[in-house]
């Protein structure tokens, strides 16, 4: 068996947002082993994202470890952090994310440069190998915003792999390109994982995605799970009554009801108008029931 | 730690984002230049004036010492024979000094009207003529004009212009004399004044304001500097009511005023610099702000808080220095353009522009530290930005 790249142990992450508290990671426990192709499906909110960043280093959990290639990430200072990220992790991001006042080739060239490990000659070598590995050498000059989305997308896979990491973490790579571009993605991220051994962990909710992973692990709040969970929809239950919104509701109505009797005082609506609107309003009081 | 590469791909970053927001760093930079230029300029001008100032009185050090009285001209003209018997005393002259008018049918000018003997003319004052002659001994109704005065009132050598004191000076019937000599106006009068003069006779002049036998000042000079004390000592005691300054208590006092003065206008050009200050801080916020997305990305590929901060501080460096360079050339010609307002002040001299290395060099020093210090907050806020946060922001 190959050796482990990233080990997850009992990873729970709670966010505080004011007096709430959410439970994005739940005891989560995870091993991705050099040469996976690993896809965690799930829909939104479910975790994912979170779970990404706290692989990537970005993020550090509530509780539980996090070892990423034989490291223990969580005692370590933010700059230490900040070369496990350039050295050990790819990244790459839906929104592709990459800088517009670099050029393509130049974009490739950052993760290199930030590295300390390469002259820029050296860096600009290297990054032209690996965009004709993407299939973009034409295009090495432009910039971000000249380029199409998939174009932008295989940048950020040819910067992902700058420094040989040892995991490339992928969020919703084909979220936001056509089918074409994430056809080309998608065989592209196959080849390098099949050819080359690069060892991938892409999050999202397309199942186009799970075709070509060589595990599929599905996320459903904050928790993994081997197997699909029954229904996607399990998370939302329709509430039966909220006290809230009718009283909500019931303020909205007194304030018409007292325009209503400002407009009866100053003889804005004649008799039968106010009846009518008045009768509306009952009705609408009835219906919440209450009676005016 | 930076690398080389590191240095270039932060310049890289930063000259694009002075290039593609094009508008706004030329604003910036204006902003900081104008500063700048402020300070250059009035700085240079007030050492030009600086240095004038003190020529122009050290040209009258040819006086050792001036003895003067409250009054106008209330000086008896006998002190100056008296002097002769206080030892160590080598020269002495009587001199008329009031303010008045000259006029010829074609206007009339300002002028400080100097009434003093031939040969004091040639001891005492530092007067080079242009066109004409110096009077002679016993010669009357002519007059010396300063070339300013000359232009002014189209006068020429020869014709005849009425010189009249002051309203408030008892006789002011005015005195017609012919034109004999023009001055060369960078010629000094000594220190008093920084206006134009004329200079007449000294009966004349004392006939003028009708107080013969009295003078304003009585200049004297000393056979060896080391007396100086001794000798105010001797005239104090012949002459308790006299009043004696010596020539370098005028140039102190007179730079003093003119310190005071241009301290005072070089102190308010620093409100430009203050300006210029909240303009880069603001640009830098912007830029921040506009990069939020950007710092997330180099965060979560590996950039260090320290990078983050340099590419920043970098900009606002870039910006400052090409903001410094063009403020100091525009001080310069500021300098120059202020020095052709000056004369429309009243002050008839041309002051000298000295390209002052420290005064080039505070301006860019001024300029550097500005935009660094009104970066510093900005791009250390920007090395904060959380990761997370960043790839969220659109």
């Amino acid at each position: 068996m190959s050796r482990i790249v990233v080990k997850l142990e009992n990873v729970s992450k709670i966010y505080r947002i004011r007096s709430y508290e959410v439970h994005a990671l739940k005891n989560v426990n995870l091993e991705v082993r050099k040469g996976e192709l690993l896809v965690i499906m799930g829909p939104s909110g479910s975790g994912k994202s979170t779970l990404l960043n706290i692989i990537g280093t970005l993020d550090k959990p509530t509780k539980g470890g996090v070892i990423l290639d034989g490291v223990n990430i969580m005692q370590l200072s933010e700059d230490e952090l900040a070369y496990i990220r350039c050295k050990k992790v790819g990244f790459v991001f839906q929104f592709f994310n990459l800088i517009n006042n670099f050029t393509a080739l130049e974009n490739v060239m950052l993760p290199l440069v930030l590295s300390g490990d390469y002259t820029v000659k050296e860096a600009k070598e290297k990054a032209l190998e690996l965009l004709r590995l993407v299939g973009l050498e034409k295009f090495i000059n432009n910039r971000p915003s000249q380029m199409s989305g998939g174009q932008q997308q295989r940048v950020a896979i040819a910067r992902a792999l700058a420094n040989d990491p040892s995991i490339v973490l992928m969020d919703e790579p084909t979220g936001n390109v056509d089918v074409e571009a994430a056809t080309k993605i998608l065989s592209l991220v196959n080849w390098l994982n099949k050819t080359y051994g690069h060892t991938f962990l892409i999050v999202t909710h397309n199942p186009d995605v799970a075709n070509i992973g060589t595990r599929v692990l599905y996320i459903r709040d904050g928790m993994l799970y081997e197997k699909p969970p029954k229904s996607a929809f399990s998370r939302i239950k329709l509430l039966e009554d909220n006290i809230e919104v009718r009283n909500a509701y019931l303020r909205i109505l007194i304030v018409e009801l007292n325009s209503l009797k400002r407009k009866i005082l100053l003889g804005k609506v004649d008799y039968e108008e106010a009846l009518d609107m008045l009768g509306r309003l009952e009705k609408k009081a009835r219906d919440l029931g209450v009676s005016i | 730690m930076l690398t080389k590469s590191m240095l270039k791909f932060a310049w890289l970053f930063s000259v694009r984002d002075i290039t593609l927001r094009k508008f706004r760093s030329l604003l910036t930079i204006l902003a900081i230049s104008i500063g700048v230029a402020s300070f250059v300029a009035l700085r240079l001008v007030s050492i030009g004036v600086h240095i004038k100032v003190t020529e122009e009185v050290n040209q009258l050090i040819n006086a050792d010492l001036i003895i003067y009285g409250e009054g106008i001209c209330d000086v008896p003209q006998f002190v100056e024979q008296l002097l002769a018997t206080i030892p160590h005393i080598k020269k002495t002259t009587s001199i008329v000094m009031i303010r008045g008018w000259i006029e010829s049918n074609r206007g009339k000018y300002f002028a400080n009207i100097i009434g003093c003997d031939p040969k004091s003319l040639k001891d005492f004052f530092n007067v080079s003529l242009i066109e004409g002659r110096m009077f002679r001994d016993g010669e009357n109704n002519v007059v010396i004009i300063h070339e300013d005065i000359a232009r002014s009132i189209r006068a020429t050598l020869g014709k005849n212009v009425i010189v009249k004191p002051h309203i408030m000076i008892k006789g002011s019937e005015g005195y017609t004399a012919e034109i004999i000599g023009v001055s060369e106006a960078s010629a000094s009068i000594g220190g008093f004044s920084f206006f134009t003069y004329c200079i007449i006779p000294l009966k004349d002049a004392q006939k003028l304001i009708g107080s013969e036998g009295y003078v304003t000042y009585i200049f004297v000079k000393v056979s060896n500097k080391k007396y100086t004390n001794s000798i105010k000592r001797d005239i104090k005691r012949l002459f308790p009511k006299a009043l004696i300054t010596e020539q370098k208590e005028i140039t102190k006092i007179i730079n003093r005023i003119v310190n005071t003065i241009t301290g005072l206008m070089v102190a308010l050009t620093l409100i430009g610099m203050v300006v210029a200050f909240f303009a880069v801080a603001n640009t830098i916020m912007m830029n921040v702000r506009e990069h939020v997305r950007d710092i997330g990305i180099l965060k979560a590929i590996g950039s260090r808080k320290s990078y983050i901060l340099f590419m920043f501080l970098l900009e606002a460096f870039l910006l400052s220095i090409v903001g410094g360079i063009i403020g100091i050339l525009l001080g310069i010609a500021g300098s120059y353009a202020l020095r052709e307002l000056l004369p429309q002040m009243g002050i008839s001299f041309i002051v000298p522009i000295v390209l002052d290395t420290y005064t080039l060099i505070i301006g860019f020093l001024l300029s550097v530290s500005v935009g660094l210090l009104a970066s510093l907050y900005p791009s250390w806020r920007a090395s904060l930005i959380s990761p997370i946060e960043a790839l969220k922001y659109e």
